[in-house]
């Protein structure tokens, strides 16, 4: 320590910061002490299909903070709650923060989950949602990164006419309908994972729905905020 | 002459199922503690690479001889080489051990391992591991493990932005 006599309020605020810079020399702490851990082993880029139109990778949305989620739309309990939860998130950000976040949910079921009806589908939480699906090959990857675990309950094929119904009596005034070429499909037990990536992809928040809203908006606007370098 | 039959029949059940006496008895405490020992070791980061087995043999200098028999060991190197020279702390947790003692004179020790790392200008990294060790105690009742495989454990849920290690 330096040794100063201090007979004024700004000699010692002196001192003071020369010790700060002292003990910071001596013993560096990251900035980033704080910050949401990161969680190594599991994450990565994929490819898929996208209600954008066109095929996108996950790291196209670099320049925001995401939230990925996997399901399919004949879920019947889980999905929805989850993408209600994930709109739920966003609307505890303010609005500059809900525009650098972006929810991502990827369907398992190509079967019947057309780019069109996942487009359809999460319109119903929120249009920005944007809904990701692709090729067997092309999910195993995704979710292999992701240790998510997903499985046709059985073979037998369920009736989605509610399902069709219920879409169709929203939208029927001002939207085209689009629906899978099938009147069933099929039941999946699927992970339900929430995972809050960074700027760089990277993992640094795995929430499902008994996670506090709160708790993840915060995440986002801590994440944000760790972008901004603040 | 059947109540014979029957206490012969158990008798050979009984040593049949307790393996452990294929385990001298002596290396059960030594084998619970090598992950802990093996943890401890690598937390320390003024050792320079390559010297693992150094360390760990220092660690274990007052429990038993352990040396290491690994030929894929691309990540550790690689984590040696790429991260050590920029962390400031690492810290771990060894959760649920289970042993299985094996015939011949080996046994597997599975366990959970934990890996909180803080870097220069990094948050803190989580690695969550799931240790599968082959250990040979067949020479003199001194553990040497021959096997080690690594996988990474699926996810927890985080109900907070509080590190769950």
């Amino acid at each position: 320590m330096l040794n100063i006599k201090v007979f004024t309020m700004k000699g010692f605020k002196k001192v003071m910061l020369v010790n700060v810079f002292i003990l910071s020399v001596i013993f560096p702490v990251s900035l980033l002490a704080n910050s949401l851990p990161v969680y190594k082993g599991v994450g990565g880029d994929f490819q898929m299909d996208s209600t954008l139109d066109k095929k996108v990778s996950l790291s196209d949305f670099s320049a925001k903070i995401v939230l990925l989620s996997f399901g399919y739309t004949n879920c019947s309990d889980v999905c929805p709650v989850t993408l209600s939860f994930l709109n739920n998130a966003l609307n505890a950000l303010d609005i500059s923060e809900a525009e650098q976040t972006q929810v991502l949910f990827v369907s398992v079921d190509p079967d019947y989950d057309t780019i069109a009806h996942l487009q359809k589908y999460l319109s119903y939480f929120n249009d920005s949602f944007i809904g990701l699906t692709g090729s067997k090959n092309d999910i195993e990857k995704a979710v292999k990164l992701y240790n998510i675990r997903y499985s046709k309950t059985s073979e037998i094929q369920v009736s989605t006419d509610y399902r069709k119904n219920k879409i169709s009596k929203d939208h029927e005034k001002n939207h085209q309908m689009h629906h899978s070429n099938h009147d069933t499909s099929s039941l999946y037990s699927h992970s339900t994972y929430i995972y809050l990536l960074d700027k760089k992809g990277e993992v640094r928040g795995v929430f499902d729905t008994t996670t506090a809203v709160d708790t993840v908006a915060q995440s986002i606007t801590s994440l944000l905020k760790e972008s901004e370098g603040l | 002459m059947n109540t014979i039959k029957v206490f012969l029949f158990m008798l050979v059940v009984l040593f049949v199922t307790d393996s452990s006496a294929l385990v001298p008895d002596s290396s059960q405490p030594q084998l619970q503690q090598l992950p802990e020992q093996w943890a401890k070791g690598l937390d320390q980061l003024q050792h320079e690479p390559f010297k693992l087995q150094q360390v760990f043999n220092e660690q274990l200098i007052t429990l038993a001889s352990v040396r290491f028999s690994y030929s894929n060991f691309k990540e550790l190197n690689h984590w040696y080489n790429e991260r050590r020279t920029r962390l400031l702390s690492s810290k771990h947790k060894i959760k649920n051990i289970q042993q299985i003692n094996l015939d011949d004179g080996k046994t597997r020790l599975i366990f959970e391992y934990v890996i909180e790392e803080q870097g220069i200008d990094e948050p803190i990294h989580i690695f969550r591991l799931k240790e599968d060790w082959l250990i040979d105690v067949s020479q003199n009742g001194q553990p040497r493990v021959v096997e080690m495989t690594e996988s990474y454990l699926s996810p927890v849920i985080n109900s907070g932005a509080q590190i769950q290690c």
